[in-house]
């Protein structure tokens, strides 16, 4: 099999608990497949580090949740109120949990966000952060669902809004 | 009626966030625009200028009164999305990624160090990069906030050969930029989307722009600029 630069490859990171997963191979294969195409546009991470079967084991158990830290500041300013610093953080961290493919993890956060406790900045900017990888995230439909309805009950135009992500 | 604020006249809103194009002519001997994001990140906060100003030279700096500039009027009706441009300005302010200047940014990436936190940008194939106008679509990209129908875009518009031609020509006398010159030269490119195409974009509402709607104002832009600059 020849070899794939690992920063060409861009797919979910096998793990050996899950056993619905793909293997290896035949990622790696898909891969190989993908990074001899025509490339396309890829403006934010969705790159994973390459992994072999026998580094598996060596690496230290997938954590289980994944909790924002921008979100209690975020809450604490309440559904009307925003700040830069704190949307920049939500792109810092999604962007890292992009990077390191934690897109389950990513998911299942996601689903938790109690969204009417949010500002719409801050729910605009966290689908925005996440689009890139739409495809990825589990679930990630039902979160823009979900926002924009919140949106809608607030008499802001969601479908508009949300250009680009719909 | 002009489409952009003259220098030295009406600053850029102070009252609150802000975001607006901006636009000079660099290099007046071959009408050579450039284009860069004006943004304010709170009321009260200076002024401040986005922009690829060369090959690996990513700025985010004061505002510069010489600049012409427009408000972003797509974005000053939905304040919900302005602000998510301007903190991920605010991110690259931040971290100041070194951006190759390129003609295709097909397989470019922005991406966070997830130990440092710093963005940084990676160029997958050799020889992309950006332009100042492609630096500013594609802040725009990646938030996937459509701002204009690239696929639109003619290829090879009068001028453009001669201009790649000059861009390159530029990059091969860079001190230790021959390599990438080389690639950018022997490259694939994509349609060019010229700074005074970015601008009118900017100012106009109903994202995404196409060629056939940018192009009028655009050459209203270039009309307005070269005036300017006959008369001084």
């Amino acid at each position: 099999m020849s070899a794939v630069p690992w920063d060409f490859l861009s797919f979910e990171r096998t793990s050996r608990s899950n056993h619905e997963d793909r293997g290896w191979h035949e990622l790696l294969r898909d891969a190989e497949a993908k990074a001899a195409g025509p490339t396309r546009t890829m403006w934010r991470p969705v790159r994973v580090r390459a992994q072999t079967e026998a580094s598996c084991s060596a690496l230290s158990p997938e954590p289980q949740s994944l909790e924002f830290q921008w979100q209690p500041h975020a809450i604490e300013l309440g559904p009307d109120r925003h700040d830069l610093d704190n949307l920049s953080a939500i792109f810092v961290e999604i962007d890292k949990a992009l990077y390191d493919s934690q897109f389950r993890l990513l998911g299942r956060a996601l689903a938790t966000i109690s969204v009417e406790l949010l500002s719409p900045q801050v729910l605009v900017t966290i689908l925005r952060a996440t689009a890139v990888a739409k495809d990825r995230v589990p679930d990630w439909s039902e979160t823009v669902r979900k926002v924009r309805e919140e949106l809608d009950r607030r008499g802001l135009d969601g479908k508009k809004i949300l250009r680009g992500i719909l | 009626m002009p489409h952009l604020n003259a220098p030295g006249g009406i600053q850029p809103p102070a009252e609150d966030e802000f975001l607006g194009v901006a636009l000079i002519t660099s290099v007046p001997s071959r009408r050579q625009r450039h284009v860069a994001f004006v943004y304010r990140r709170a009321a009260g906060d200076p002024a401040r200028l986005s922009h690829l100003q060369g090959d690996c030279i990513f700025r985010d700096e004061k505002w510069q009164s010489d600049f012409y500039w427009q408000t972003v009027f797509e974005l000053a009706t939905d304040p919900i999305n302005r602000s998510s441009v301007i903190a991920f300005l605010d991110r690259l302010r931040q971290s100041e990624p070194r951006v190759p200047y390129g003609f295709r940014h097909q397989g470019c990436t922005f991406e966070i160090d997830s130990i440092t936190n710093v963005v940084k940008f990676n160029a997958r194939d050799p020889g992309v990069g950006l332009t100042c106008a492609t630096y500013v679509t594609c802040v725009f990209e990646s938030i996937s906030l459509p701002f204009l129908d690239a696929t639109t875009w003619p290829r090879d518009r009068d001028g453009d050969v001669e201009w790649r031609d000059s861009m390159v020509a530029n990059l091969e006398r860079s001190p230790g930029r021959a390599a990438h010159a080389a690639q950018v030269r022997a490259g694939t490119y994509d349609a060019r989307i010229r700074p005074e195409d970015v601008a009118s974009a900017a100012i106009q509402e109903n994202w995404p722009i196409s060629f056939d709607r940018a192009q009028p104002i655009a050459a209203e832009i270039v009309a307005e600029l070269d005036a300017l600059l006959t008369a001084s």
